[in-house]
């Protein structure tokens, strides 16, 4: 069986069908992808929000949500994600397979249904959302955003992210800022819903046994009832390497500091090498056999975690590291040290250990409903989807020489550290 | 061997009695290209205090031991364990829970390799007084930044709160002073009582073959002369210990942990306990109750709200969990929406509504071989059948749901917790 199929409903509009009956459930997201721009960012977020909850058919929250815990628990949920340069929009549904429907009705078609209402037929009135709708959302999501500050490791990486790319839009939070959210009308949540319609890369991704015929002519009607002019996705900014490194230090009450780094990657998202540079970051600090976990976290136990992160779409790698004020210094000079460690080709014995952990990791996407559905819809940002299969088969291919040449396309941009008020000690 | 069907799943696996002493279970799963193994000790942070039957004295250990024994069990005299997986690929873990501690994997190529390293090193112990002190630093580390977790602290100043002495007060890491306690020779006497293999369970689903599992236990396992753990704990109180408590972090919204202190009165829960329980709650404040879309309406809770039945060897309470700019409120309101379903009992529509929900996610549980392989040890220590619930589901009537509701969640013997800057 193929791993995938894809139908095009329309410009810059797809379903992709990922066939697995061995799941309980049918998974569904209808993903709308938009540039990421700092002036509009927070009325596009607040979109999913609104339109996940309600629709003209059910105007109330607990309705929608009387209406699918009888349909045995379906759930819906939005998403908003970053993916390079863009801001990608979802709606995510997960509901139980027609097979164990206890009276035969068609779970997965009412659930598909349903689904489309919330998309194209939000509860709207003279071009506007509801107040109160609005008002609600705008709340929940700034506190959604006030709720990641709580939690120090995601903080200290949007604060990187907030300096090192200042003049870039990779730098806008994906929910925009609490200001613009503050600011959102009716009409501007409005205008966001049917820019998206009409602008957005659509992608239907479906997993399970849904029936593909159906998907497709439900699909196929509600796009065809709206104006659509797709001009494309922009690439991202690309800085290929870093000047001088920026060191950025904020003080908090709190007990333990983190340490993030950032550093340009000169690959380029669709270039050949970047199966080799996700092996790079994964050697200097994936798993537990990385460079980074042995000798920043084992060896030396300046931090509780230490890790490496690829952003392909953006050509970054960002370090994460956990550790008190007083050993940052070493913990820096140690990461970096074993970066040029990698440069020197000293990865045999890493090399091995991270091939057959990223194949066996890829492997078992397809294990996941949740994951497969991932695995393809962030895919709605490149000209071509690769299967699991595929990337696998690239991973193997990767060599050591790819392995050392990637390491020296990477340059440290930035540093930031988070650390304890002096007076909290 | 014992094998074990579901009709409404479609699902079947395997238990085996194993002459080691261990207890295991298999579910092989069509189709599937990965599997995952759980090999887990019925031992958590709350036993701090135990002795084998015909013992004279208990024994007490330091708070958080068991945690500490989980990171030195991955490391031996050579290769240890993240080594030897490093080499098959498997992508492998541990967790220590207030009452189990759990080794797994998962993979999907070199089982067998995997499975052999996952049954040997968990059965062979390497503690020195040189790695426990390095040790001594790394957990040191890990506990200083859960100080740092909202949610967490929120938490566990709860369970302060509704608890004097029941050891799940204490972080399930320990402190940086009690974990200073612990010596190469505390470890090797909480391996010898609780990793003995009748304390244990190994379970296993996925693209597994059950005579393979079992074949490789047979040259793996090492026989265990079967054991009796005694347990104990110090007399808890009826009464909570404070009715609320706050704690400062640099937080930019609150978040709160509001719970009821229940009754213990046997050690365990059984299944229906527990379903039932799910039930009520769901009905209370699921996300189709009227208390928790009118509290979301007003802006007073987010999506992050949860509500949980908490409950293990000696404990039992139920919590509210989320982040909000008015805790009080929200606790307020749940009290009172507890007290008028009291009076006005439950309406019927509104528990098939729930009924079917819960029943339908619970099949949905069975996608992810990692949630069934930690439910069939959950289920195995607990003294539960893994495919029971469904059939417990059906059984419920909305009358045994009124029952529960009357018993339970007394408003004198809820706690507020707070964290806010």
């Amino acid at each position: 069986m193929k791993s995938f199929s894809k139908k095009e409903l329309c410009s810059g509009a797809k379903v992709v069908f990922v066939p697995a009956s061995r799941f309980k459930t049918n998974d569904i997201s209808i993903n709308f992808t938009l540039p990421l721009r700092a002036e509009t960012a927070s009325n596009y977020a607040i979109v999913p929000f609104l339109i996940s909850r309600s629709c003209a058919k059910y105007p109330k929250a607990s309705e929608l949500s009387n209406v699918l815990a009888g349909l045995y628990g379906a759930s819906v949920s939005a998403n908003v994600r970053k993916i390079g340069e863009n801001q990608s929009l979802t709606l995510d549904l997960t509901c139980l397979d027609d097979r164990f429907s206890l009276d035969g009705e068609s779970i997965s078609y009412k659930c598909l249904e349903l689904l489309f209402e919330l998309a194209f037929r939000p509860r709207v009135e003279n071009n506007a959302f509801f107040t109160e709708d609005v008002e609600r959302e705008k709340a929940l999501l700034i506190q959604a955003l006030y709720g990641e500050e709580n939690e120090k490791r995601i903080y200290a990486q949007t604060q990187l992210e907030k300096h090192m790319f200042k003049n870039e839009p990779y730098g806008v939070h994906r929910f925009g800022t609490a200001k613009q959210i503050e600011a959102i009308t009716e009409n501007d949540a409005y205008n966001a819903w049917s820019k998206m319609l009409e602008k957005a890369k659509i992608q239907i991704t479906v997993v399970g046994s849904a029936d593909e015929d159906k998907v497709l002519s439900l699909a196929k009607k509600e796009l065809s009832s709206i104006k659509r002019s797709y001009e494309g996705l922009p690439e991202a900014a690309f800085v290929s390497k870093a000047s001088d490194v920026n060191t950025v230090v904020e003080r908090q009450k709190i007990k333990q500091g983190k340490l993030v780094l950032g550093f340009r990657v000169d690959i380029k998202p669709e270039s050949e090498l970047t199966p080799a540079m996700k092996s790079t970051a994964d050697i200097f600090g994936g798993g537990p056999y990385s460079k980074l976990f042995a000798n920043v976290r084992e060896k030396m136990s300046l931090c509780y975690y230490c890790s490496a992160r690829y952003n392909k779409a953006k050509s970054i790698m960002l370090v994460q590291c956990g550790c008190e004020e007083e050993n940052m210094d070493k913990a820096l000079y140690e990461i970096l040290n074993q970066l040029e460690q990698i440069k020197l080709g000293n990865f045999d014995n890493e090399f091995n250990s991270s091939k057959i952990a990223i194949s066996d990791m890829i492997n078992s996407v397809s294990d996941s409903p949740d994951m497969l559905k991932n695995w393809y819809s962030v895919q709605i940002v490149s000209s071509e989807i690769k299967s699991p299969e595929l990337s696998v088969e690239e991973n193997e291919a990767v060599t050591k020489e790819d392995v050392i040449e990637c390491a020296k396309r990477i340059t440290l941009d930035t540093v930031y550290k988070l650390c304890s008020e002096k007076e909290a000690e | 061997m014992r094998e074990i069907k579901s009709e409404i799943l479609q699902e079947k696996y395997y238990e085996i009695n194993h002459k080691s002493g261990l207890k295991i279970y298999v579910m092989p799963k069509e189709n599937y290209s990965s599997s995952y193994a759980v090999f887990g000790t019925n031992y958590g942070s709350i036993d701090t205090k135990f002795k084998l039957e015909g013992e004279k004295d208990f024994t007490t250990v330091p708070e958080g031991i068991a945690h500490f024994l989980e990171h030195k069990l991955f490391e031996s005299e050579e290769l240890d364990a993240f080594e030897q997986y490093a080499k098959t690929g498997a992508s492998a873990n541990a967790y220590t829970s207030f009452d189990k501690t759990c080794y797994l994997f998962s993979c999907s190529n070199n089982f067998k390799d995997n499975l052999k390293i996952l049954l040997n090193f968990v059965q062979n112990p390497y503690f020195t007084a040189e790695t426990v002190k390095k040790e001594q630093g790394i957990i040191g580390q890990e506990i200083a930044m859960y100080y740092d977790v909202p949610g967490w602290m929120s938490m566990f100043n709860l369970l302060r709160a509704l608890y004097h002495n029941h050891p799940v007060k204490i972080d399930i890491a320990g402190t940086k002073e009690s974990i200073s306690k612990i010596t190469d020779k505390l470890l090797y006497s909480c391996y010898n009582t609780f990793y003995n293999l009748s304390n244990m369970a190994l379970a296993v689903v996925g693209n597994v073959d059950v005579n393979e599992v079992v074949s490789i236990c047979d040259e793996c396992l090492k026989y265990s002369e079967p054991i009796k753990i005694e347990r104990a704990f110090d007399e808890e109180p009826k009464d909570i210990v404070q009715p609320y408590v706050e704690y400062k972090l640099d937080v930019s919204m609150s978040v709160f942990s509001f719970g009821f202190k229940e009754e213990c009165k046997t050690a365990k829960r059984s299944l229906r306990d527990m379903i039932e329980t799910n039930i009520l709650l769901e009905i209370i404040a699921g996300e189709t109750s009227p208390l928790y879309n009118k509290l979301l309406e007003e802006g007073v809770i987010n999506e992050s709200f949860s509500k949980e039945y908490f409950t293990g060897n000696g404990f039992e309470a139920v919590l509210f969990e989320g982040e909000s700019n008015n805790p009080e409120k929200v606790s307020e309101c749940i009290k009172e929406e507890i007290k008028n379903l009291r009076q006005s009992g439950i309406d019927a529509s509104r528990f098939e509504t729930v009924r079917r929900s819960l029943y339908g996610r619970e099949i949905m549980e069975y996608n992810d071989i990692d949630g069934v392989a930690n439910s069939m040890i959950y289920c195995s220590f607990n003294g539960y059948e893994l495919f029971d619930s469904l059939e417990i589901y059906k059984e419920i009537t909305v009358s045994d749901i009124e029952k529960r509701l009357q018993n339970m969640m007394k408003e004198e013997y809820s706690a507020l917790s707070v964290v806010k800057a």
